[in-house]
């Protein structure tokens, strides 16, 4: 696993951690949206 | 097809088996993420190249059960709104906010930092991604802890009124509801059942790989950090185990009885009934094998203490008693044969052996999937316990069902059989593929051989070059 993130400023990688926490967040969403709709079928 | 078939048996069917499908996941989830958090912290701690690979060799895994967790969480979720409407209705104002704060837990501290975890070392740095590799593993301590308040609550329920509609409603203080009588008593034995769970699949892959190549590094690091926790936890758990079946006696005294298999009361001592038939009809355990007042003693801690037995309640408050009887005895039997792994690891490891005694690894290759039969044995133990109760005491099962006709019920839990055993056979399926390949394979940078440092041709050997740092050797010593 490269280091090369622990270089980059704090602001930085602040920003890369919230934005693949909220794509994260997101993706389980949509399969609890895919999975309420099955259900309701 | 299904017409003649009964409503509520088949909803509890389902939620039987959605609830022992999803279990599987979280209860090897919760141990995992924290053996990831220690292996994480220790390539911090020694920058030893030999964690970073084990904790990418277990990520990967874990990224797949805390998937096929979540997915199957979701639908248990969903399954109180469809076939346990009454349920949900009558008791949402206690559990509703408990459960909701269990999946904000698994969307937001779960989820998301597993999402960081899997992505994000080269975007955020070591120190960033061990905080959400921290995370994800507090995460999952809360999430447990708040499915298992609510669980509680539903066996011991406390701190709630009674509406003038027949809702459970929240009393003056929510703690009393949270930290209901069985609660922390149920919380530390399920948490230290995921741990013990994690622990012998560890031990089992480690010894898998250990019998094939004894000089594998990651696999010894992993068996011994394995039998650490057999010989360790196991004890504790089997004192929390008996912690936990006091406090059942004290609240819930026909789940001890069908437990114990006591259907007559025994004024001056009871028996500890070893095996036998339980028969509901004629009311006697036949073919029993017991030891006089054992019972008692265990249980009240008196060789004369007088116990009730099923004869003392009516025959619509019992609960199946072989079901609870069979399954309280899988459990408590598996639980001692993890003591015994752990005691042989201990001796094993006394001698200087640990890795070089096949048959305590081929042991270990037997109990790894231990965990997950004891978990499942132990739920079954104390859900079926509870019947014919969902709130113990106050609502009975077959007053909390949806008002739904037999075919709709039988319809989706055909649709659950079937998608259940595709969807997480494959996921299972390739769980184990991963772990029937060694630690070394697909890892970065230290894959070396495994006979010794290797060495430049020629008649005077040149300097020793391990590719793999120093910590990819086999050791003797390779102890956590």
């Amino acid at each position: 696993m490269a280091e090369e993130g622990g270089d980059a400023p704090l602001w930085k990688r602040l920003a890369w951690m919230a934005a693949i926490w909220l794509a994260s967040v997101t993706v389980l969403g949509a399969v609890a949206m895919v999975i309420r709709w099955w259900l309701k079928v | 097809m299904f017409d003649q078939l009964d409503a509520l048996l088949l909803a509890r069917i389902q939620f039987a088996f959605t609830v022992s499908f999803h279990f599987f996941f979280p209860a090897f989830s919760i141990g995992l993420a924290s053996y990831l958090a220690v292996l994480e912290g220790l390539w911090l701690k020694t920058g030893k190249q030999l964690y970073l690979d084990l904790f990418k060799y277990w990520l990967k895994i874990f990224a797949i059960a805390f998937a096929m967790g979540v997915v199957s969480g979701i639908v248990m979720s969903y399954q109180f709104g469809t076939n346990w409407s009454v349920f949900s209705d009558v008791a949402g104002p206690v559990i509703g906010p408990l459960m909701a704060y269990e999946v904000l837990t698994a969307f937001f501290l779960e989820a998301g930092f597993l999402g960081v975890m899997l992505f994000g070392m080269e975007k955020v740095g070591k120190k960033l991604h061990y905080t959400a590799t921290l995370m994800v593993a507090i995460g999952t301590f809360i999430s447990a802890f708040w499915i298992l308040s609510v669980n509680s609550w539903m066996q011991t329920p406390v701190g709630h009124i009674m509406g003038d509609n027949g809702q459970f409603l929240p009393g003056e203080s929510w703690w009393d509801i949270v930290f209901n009588p069985s609660f922390p008593y149920r919380l530390v034995h399920t948490v230290m059942a995921a741990y013990l769970t994690t622990a012998f699949v560890v031990g089992g892959v480690a010894a898998w790989h250990l019998i094939k190549d004894r000089t594998n590094a990651h696999a010894r690091k992993m068996f011994s950090m394995a039998m650490w926790m057999a010989a360790l936890v196991t004890p504790l758990q089997i004192f929390a185990g008996d912690m936990h079946g006091l406090n059942t006696l004290e609240h819930q005294p026909q789940k001890v009885m069908a437990m114990e298999g006591h259907f007559e009361s025994h004024p001056d001592g009871a028996p500890l009934i070893l095996f036998g038939i339980p028969d509901s009809e004629a009311k006697t355990v036949r073919y029993a094998i017991e030891i006089p007042k054992l019972s008692s003693l265990i249980l009240k801690h008196d060789l004369d203490a007088p116990m009730d037995g099923l004869d003392t309640i009516p025959d619509d408050e019992e609960p199946p008693v072989g079901i609870v009887f069979w399954s309280f005895r899988i459990m408590v039997g598996i639980g001692f044969a993890m003591l015994g792994i752990g005691l042989w690891s201990l001796w094993a490891r006394f001698r200087g052996q640990l890795y070089e005694a096949t048959w305590l690894h081929r042991a270990a290759i037997l109990m790894a999937p231990s965990g997950f039969a004891a978990v499942l044995a132990g739920w079954i133990t104390t859900e079926v316990g509870r019947q014919p109760y969902v709130v113990y005491g106050l609502l009975r099962t077959a007053d909390a069902a949806s008002p739904l006709a037999a075919p709709a019920v039988a319809a989706s839990l055909l649709a659950f059989i079937l998608v259940y055993f595709t969807v997480f056979g494959i996921g299972v399926w390739y769980i184990l593929k991963l772990m029937s390949k060694s630690p070394h394979t697909g890892e970065t940078g230290e894959k070396r051989g495994d006979t010794g440092p290797i060495r430049t041709a020629g008649i005077t050997p040149g300097l020793a070059q391990n590719p793999g740092g120093e910590d990819t050797f086999p050791n003797d010593k390779e102890d956590v």
